[in-house]
């Protein structure tokens, strides 16, 4: 973590800055730095020192959402309430309490897709794997909304051009743009109307910059906002989410990786060479990658975990499958994965070569979304950032199935016929030996679910139980609620090995298994995360908590506050959800009979004896 | 999907404080529209499309404070400039002098490729005033000191008047597509080992 | 373009270029499968097809890169039209950018690609005729003027697709038609088009 101090981080081109300039700005700008404190409680510092001028925060509200009930002719649309619940109570509809009821209604019909619930909340809400039709809706969706809103733009339009109040109240938007302030993506919004908005971010960072400083974080109301300047490339983050400072600018930097994906670092030279560049075209044919990539940190652990997961599978067929990639590595390609959705079936690598998990999840994210990789064979340049951030490097994908599909690597761009061949090669084997009716089967069955930990580990199977089969579920010890979550009230567990770089996570479900639980669950880990390894306060072992944030609703629909655990040794690392009731022992307990679980069935759920891939 | 790609132009709005910069802009976006952030940041942002021909232009406008106190931060905000628009009030001379330092000041801090061909226009602001009987900077005098500096577009406006700088605009739009680049910038590396292929470099040849 | 003798199966590299949104995926849709789809994805990178082809008693094995338009993408297209047998420039008949965009392909293949490639022109949705901006003549004169086949085609309508394909086959069956006052005469494949000679450091 970065240095609290706030004078820190010189500005590399301080040459720029004049020198001794105002001083009493510079004392101003100071304050700006501030950094969110790693209180795991999330205690919000106060917004500055109290010598900014008074108009200094009304400038700084009037960049996000705004205060409560402001009429919306002079621009300030919305209310600040209305970004977020406070109490995280699940809402079956908009709060319109703020405005009038025009906009509400006709912002609800925008909404149309998400089958009519959570209002307000991020897109494509569903807190699973993301479907290319989801991915869709991210963006194009909002811009059909436009249409809807037409007629409320004549009346609610505010004087700068960002759109409208849907566009205000979403709760986390993503922006990238140039170090001119040229818009180059925006997650919501056409990035050309954002230009006025773009402009501004520049220039906030630029005034700090001036000032010898560089920012990386304010405070605004309910608001977040967090910088990242990679060379001539900014990337903002304004969130009323909650997540620590950490998480947002983790994601922040896949998003950046996200784009060396496509483009690579040599991007920066365009910059160089005319400091005009206008990069948005280069972009372009790319929303659905990057909309799929900002869903994806509210569902899949792998966006903060640094690891990645696999499908269960029987140790023999995961066998077949890893030996013919490995023939295929052998034989000049340079990485194998064999992937089914965000899991991984199994991957090889050419000697002394190593991928790293954020690189495989940028890639199976890019190969997700982009449609055309379904229709045959594709063969396009890719670039893998903590592999090579400079250069591009050349897949071949192919799906196999509908959610299965094959990527191979190469150094080589005459290398398409070879991977063809390997593919062909690889399909053969693979249908030989079942392998991807074994997968086919495992997506729909098997899994771990905690019902299924073991109570009694001298009956224990080394193998995960089939669900189609008839056994019994094992009665639930905790009887003050009714089927929730598995022994001693376990709702749900992640267990990442250390070692490996992989992480298993249980199934969902009731009353976990609504998107909204879901999303709630992986940023309440997310947080645990962060906490846990935040170098300031020291490598924590273990935590156990009520996270007064969390908030589901079980069958009776009275709110539980879940009360979460998480683990941290050398080996392996287990965040654990429990029933609100759960006592301390009895959790520890079961955590240890968790992990001993994971040990018994670690040949179906993990891949061993892949080369091994470290950085 | 149309190719008729939309091309981003940014534009610095330039001049002493009290020309009426906002006012012209106010009108052109035609937006309510006050000062938000300038007192803060120096500088405040709109946003404008505009069509000519078949081509749709974001004109990204900086209308930036005058004061003295922001002028360091001039490098950052003239940064990537498509074209720069000077404007002065034609009632007050002092205006219309210091045209001159602000371009001259542009120049420096943006320091431009091409600074003998960089699009600026001048605006002579609020024409309109007393019937035009305290206008103290004739249209000679200003079309002159536009043509001495490499022929920058001369337009007249006032508040009341909005149609000239929707001319003014479009004017900017056509200069800064004389500038578009030709040849493609963007020429990322490749590991390339196979034979036939040449590494790719940026050593300047156009693909 | 590998060399066979008479009856043996030709195989017959093919890439589409031009500009995004001019429908070369559609027209590939449409040739291999007869099918259109209204909202075709943007491709990335390339999509790797096969299509066999019988001229009398020849067969051509056209094996087809579907290139994505985007300018990311222009500096390494070389990696899919070099050594081409065949390649078909889109635009879209109402979109002039897309034509001048063709225009700079047809250049690039000429002096960058393998000088035996052979080109058409393809005026894509043709179907939109009452908006076109781009006329028949003024292509027609450009590809005669450079050696070009041309056909307007459309996906949606499958005018044309077929069509221009076949042509292509025939060219590589039987060699390129060489332009003169006294007719049509069947040339050698092997026959140099007249290259637009330019400078240029990559080779």
């Amino acid at each position: 973590m970065d240095s609290d101090d706030v004078v820190a981080d010189p500005d590399p081109r301080q040459s720029d800055a004049t020198p001794g300039a105002a001083p009493s700005q510079l004392a101003q700008m100071r304050s700006l730095t501030l950094e969110v404190s790693n209180d795991a409680a999330g205690a919000e510092q106060p917004a500055g020192n109290r010598s900014l001028p008074a108009d200094f925060y009304e400038a700084a509200d009037e960049i996000e959402v705004t205060k409560k009930g402001c009429p919306l002719v002079g621009g300030m649309a919305g209310s600040a309430s209305r970004g977020e619940p406070e109490d995280w109570k699940e809402r079956s509809e908009l709060d319109g309490e703020a405005l009038p009821s025009p906009s509400s209604s006709g912002y609800a019909g925008e909404r149309g897709s998400s089958g009519g619930s959570n209002g307000i909340e991020e897109e494509a809400d569903d807190g699973g794997p993301l479907l290319p039709d989801d991915c869709r809706r991210g963006k194009r969706h909002f811009d059909e909304s436009e249409d809807l809103l037409s007629s409320y733009r004549i009346v609610f339009l505010p004087d700068e051009d960002d759109a409208s109040i849907s566009w205000r109240n979403r709760k986390k938007h993503f922006f990238i743009l140039s170090h001119s302030g040229k818009p180059i993506y925006s997650r919501y919004g056409d990035e050309h109307k954002l230009a006025g908005f773009s402009a501004t971010l520049q220039a906030i960072i630029s005034f700090v910059e001036n000032g010898g400083d560089c920012i990386k974080f304010v405070r605004a109301g309910n608001h977040q906002v967090i910088f990242l300047v990679k060379g001539p490339i900014y990337l903002v983050c304004i969130s009323c989410t909650e997540e620590p400072y950490e998480a947002l600018k983790r994601q922040l930097e896949l998003i950046y990786s996200q784009l060396l994906l496509i483009l690579t670092k040599s991007v920066d030279r365009c910059f160089e060479k005319n400091p005009k560049f206008d990069m948005t075209p280069l972009l372009s044919g790319t929303d659905e990658v990057f909309s799929s990539l900002c869903h994806a940190f509210s569902w899949n652990p792998a966006t903060f975990l640094h690891a990645y997961t696999c499908l269960p599978l029987a140790y023999s067929t995961r066998q077949a499958a890893s030996a013919i990639l490995q023939d295929v590595a052998d034989s000049g390609v340079l990485f194998a994965l064999l992937m089914c959705e965000h899991k991984v079936v199994s991957l090889s690598g050419a000697q002394k070569a190593s991928l790293h998990p954020d690189d495989m999840l940028l890639l199976s994210n890019f190969v997700i979304s982009t449609e055309s990789f379904r229709t045959s064979e594709s063969f396009s340049p890719i670039c893998l950032p903590r592999y090579n951030p400079m250069v591009f490097l050349y897949v071949y994908v192919h799906f196999l199935d509908v959610d299965t599909y094959l990527m191979l690597l190469s150094t080589s761009s005459d290398s398409f016929y070879h991977l063809k061949d390997c593919r062909i090669h690889i399909e053969t084997v693979l249908v030989k030996s079942n392998v991807l009716s074994e997968v086919q089967r495992s997506l729909l069955h098997s899994g771990l679910h905690v019902e299924d930990l073991p109570v009694d580990f001298s009956l224990r199977s080394g193998s995960l139980p089939h669900h189609s089969a008839m056994e019994k579920a094992i009665p639930d010890i905790s009887s003050s609620h009714v089927g929730i979550g598995g022994p001693s009230g376990l709702w749900h567990f992640i267990y990442k090995s250390v070692n490996l770089d992989q992480y298993a996570s249980s199934e969902f479900s009731s009353p976990l298994n609504s998107s909204t639980g879901r999303k709630r669950l992986i940023r309440a880990y997310q947080k645990l995360y962060f906490s846990m390894h935040d170098t300031r306060t020291g490598p924590h072992k273990t935590q156990f908590r009520r996270d007064e944030d969390y908030v589901i609703y079980n069958f009776h629909k009275t709110p539980n506050v879940a009360v979460l655990l998480c683990w941290i040794t050398q080996d392996f690392e287990l965040y654990a959800a429990f029933d609100p009731l759960a006592e301390k022992a009895i959790a520890i307990k079961t955590c240890n009979r968790v992990c001993q679980w994971v040990r018994d069935v670690e040949n179906e759920i993990f891949l061993f004896g892949a080369a091994p891939f470290s950085w | 999907m149309a190719s008729r790609r939309r091309m981003l132009l940014k534009v610095i709005i330039l001049g002493d404080s009290g020309v009426g910069k906002t006012s012209l802009m106010n009108q052109y976006v035609n937006k309510k529209f006050s000062n938000q952030y300038k007192a803060t940041i120096g500088a405040d942002f709109l946003t404008k499309e505009v069509q000519i021909d078949d081509r749709l232009f974001t004109l990204q406008i900086w209308d930036t404070a005058g004061q003295e106190r922001f002028q360091s931060l001039g490098v950052a905000f003239y940064r990537g400039a498509d074209c720069c628009v000077l404007v002065y009030d034609v009632n007050v001379m002092k205006s219309f002098d210091n045209l001159n330092n602000w371009r001259e000041e542009f120049l420096i801090q943006a320091s431009p490729s091409d600074p003998e061909n960089f699009p600026f226009i001048v605006l002579g602001n609020k024409i309109d005033i007393d019937g035009g009987n305290s206008r103290v900077v004739s249209q000679k005098k200003a079309k002159a000191w536009c043509a001495s500096k490499g022929n920058i577009p001369y337009f007249e406006t006032s508040a009341k008047e909005g149609f000239n700088i929707e001319a003014a605009f479009q004017c900017i739009a056509q200069n800064a597509l004389k500038n578009e680049p030709e040849e493609d910038i963007y020429l990322p590396d490749t590991i390339d080992v196979s034979g036939g292929a040449r590494p790719q470099q940026s050593s300047g040849c156009e693909c | 373009m590998a060399t066979a003798g008479p009856g043996q199966i030709k195989k017959a590299k093919l890439v589409l270029l031009g500009d995004v949104g001019t429908g070369k995926s559609s027209l590939v849709l449409r040739y291999l499968k007869g099918q259109f789809v209204e909202f075709q994805e943007s491709t990335i990178g390339a999509a790797f097809f096969t299509q066999t082809v019988v001229i009398n008693d020849e067969t051509v094995r056209f094996e087809i890169w579907d290139t994505a338009g985007q300018e990311r993408y222009h500096c390494l297209a070389p990696m899919y039209y070099r050594g081409a047998a065949a390649a078909v420039v889109v635009y879209d008949i109402t979109n002039p950018a897309t034509f001048s965009r063709a225009k700079k392909w047809v250049q690039e293949l000429e002096t960058q690609g393998s000088r035996n490639t052979i080109i058409a022109l393809a005026g894509n949705k043709a179907d939109l005729f009452e908006v076109r901006q781009v006329s028949a003549e003024e292509a027609q004169t450009y590809a005669e003027d450079n050696g070009l086949l041309f056909m307007e085609t459309s996906a949606k309508t499958a005018i044309n697709v077929n069509d221009i394909f076949y042509e292509i086959a025939k060219r590589l069956v039987y060699g390129q038609p060489v332009q003169n006052p006294h007719g049509v005469l069947l040339a050698d494949i092997s026959t140099e088009r007249p290259s637009t000679a330019s400078s240029y450091c990559c080779s």
